[in-house]
C-alpha cells in the first residue's frame, strides 16, 4: 500500500522542497515508484529541482483542484536517467506558476477533500510506493489535512529559536491528529555548530525520532535549486544524510 | 440516553481546523479514519467497538452516526461503499 510522507515545516526557508525532491530521488534509486505533490500552491517551487517547467499545455494540480482536469493529466514523469537505470520512477504533480492562477487560488480557495482524493487516486493509478507531499509552511487547512493523512510526518527545521518554537506548535497539532510516525530533520546546520549538541537538544525538546541533521552546504548553495544534490554531489554529507533518512523511512515506514 | 453527548458538537460545516479542535479524541479519530480512501463498514464497526465501546447495531451507534451524518461530517459513498469525511 502507498505510504504518504508529509514533508512540512512551521516556517519558510527550511529547505523543505529541496529535501522532498532529494528524498524522492533517494527512494526511487532503490527501484521504488514515488510521486512528489507540490501542495505549496501559494509559492510553488519543487518542480525547479526536477528541471520541469509546466508548459501552457501541461496541467498542474491547480487545474484539478480548481478545474476539471483529471488528476492523471496533472502528473508528469520527471525521472532522471540515473534513477531510470536503477528501475525507479519519479512523478511530479506541480502547482501552477502562473500568477493569475495563484491569485485565483488565494481568492477562491479549494476543497481540501479534493486534495485528499487526488493523492489517493494518483497513488492507485500510478501504483506508487510512496507519495511525498511538499507542503506550504505553517498551519492551514491543507497542511492540517496532509498531516492527518500522512503515514509519516517529516518536520524540517533550522537550528533557530523561532524554528524551535514553531516546530513545537506543529508537533502539538500532529499529536492531536495522532500521526502514526514522525521524524525531525534539522537542516542548514552551520559548520561551527556542534551537531551532537543540536541532536541532543531536539531529541530532548520534542521526544520524536531524529531523522537527520543536515549541514548548511556551499555546494547546495552553488546548485541554487538547479538540480538534485543527490545526483550532482552524491558524496556530500548533505546527500549522504538524505540517503540515510530514506533508508530509515524504508526500514520503518515503507 | 447515549453513553456520549453530541450536543456540544457544533452544527457547522467541517473544516480541518474544526476537526483538530473537536473532542473527545475518539471523535477526531473517527473523522480522521474517514479521510484517505474512506472507511469500509467493517472498519467502522471495529472502530465503534474499540474506540467508543459500542456495538455497531446498537441504538448508541445509530445515534452517533446520525449525529455525524446530519452535520454532513461523515457521509456514505455509494460508489466506493465507504464512509467518507466531508468538508465544507
Amino acid at each position: 500500500m502507498t505510504k504518504i510522507l508529509c514533508v512540512h515545516s512551521f516556517r519558510g526557508g527550511t529547505g523543505k522542497s529541496n529535501l522532498s525532491a532529494n528524498l524522492a530521488t533517494a527512494l526511487a534509486m532503490t527501484g521504488r515508484r514515488v510521486a512528489v505533490v507540490d501542495t505549496d500552491l501559494a509559492s510553488p517551487g519543487v518542480h525547479v529541482l526536477f528541471q520541469f517547467t509546466p508548459g501552457p499545455d501541461d496541467a498542474t494540480l491547480n487545474d484539478h483542484l480548481q478545474g476539471s482536469a483529471p488528476i492523471e493529466a496533472c502528473c508528469h514523469e520527471v525521472t532522471p536517467d540515473e534513477v531510470k537505470r536503477k528501475g525507479g520512477h519519479i512523478f511530479l504533480l506541480p502547482a501552477s506558476m502562473d500568477s493569475d492562477r495563484i491569485a485565483r487560488l488565494l481568492r477562491e480557495g479549494y476543497s481540501v477533500e479534493a486534495l485528499n482524493d487526488a493523492i489517493f487516486e494518483i497513488a492507485e493509478l500510478k501504483d506508487l510506493d510512496a507519495v511525498i507531499v511538499d507542503t506550504h509552511p505553517g498551519i492551514n487547512e491543507e497542511t492540517l489535512l496532509t498531516t492527518a493523512i500522512s503515514d509519516c510526518l517529516v518536520m524540517v527545521m533550522r537550528p533557530d529559536s523561532q524554528d524551535y518554537l514553531g516546530t513545537a506548535v506543529a508537533l502539538e497539532v500532529a499529536q492531536r491528529l495522532e500521526v502514526p510516525n514522525a521524524r525531525l530533520v534539522v537542516n542548514k546546520l552551520p559548520r561551527h555548530f556542534d551537531a551532537e549538541q543540536v541532536r541532543n537538544r531536539v531529541q530532548q525538546s520534542y521526544g520524536i525520532p531524529l531523522g537527520a541533521v543536515l549541514p548548511l552546504s556551499d555546494e547546495l548553495l552553488d546548485l541554487a535549486s538547479g538540480g538534485l544534490a543527490l545526483l550532482e554531489v552524491g558524496d556530500h554529507p548533505w546527500s549522504k544524510g538524505v540517503e540515510a533518512l530514506a533508508q530509515q523511512l524504508i526500514d520503518d515506514i515503507l | 440516553m447515549t453513553s456520549f453527548d453530541t450536543t456540544p458538537w457544533p452544527r457547522t460545516v467541517l473544516s480541518m481546523g474544526l476537526l483538530v479542535s473537536l473532542d473527545p479524541p475518539a471523535l477526531r479519530r473517527l473523522l480522521k479514519a474517514g479521510l484517505r480512501r474512506g472507511l469500509p463498514p467493517e472498519d467502522l464497526d471495529d472502530l465503534l467497538r474499540s474506540d467508543w465501546q459500542i456495538e455497531p447495531d446498537s441504538p448508541d451507534a445509530t445515534a452517533l452516526i446520525h449525529a455525524l451524518q446530519e452535520r454532513g461530517w461523515l457521509l456514505w459513498h455509494q460508489e466506493t461503499q465507504r464512509w467518507k469525511t466531508h468538508f465544507g
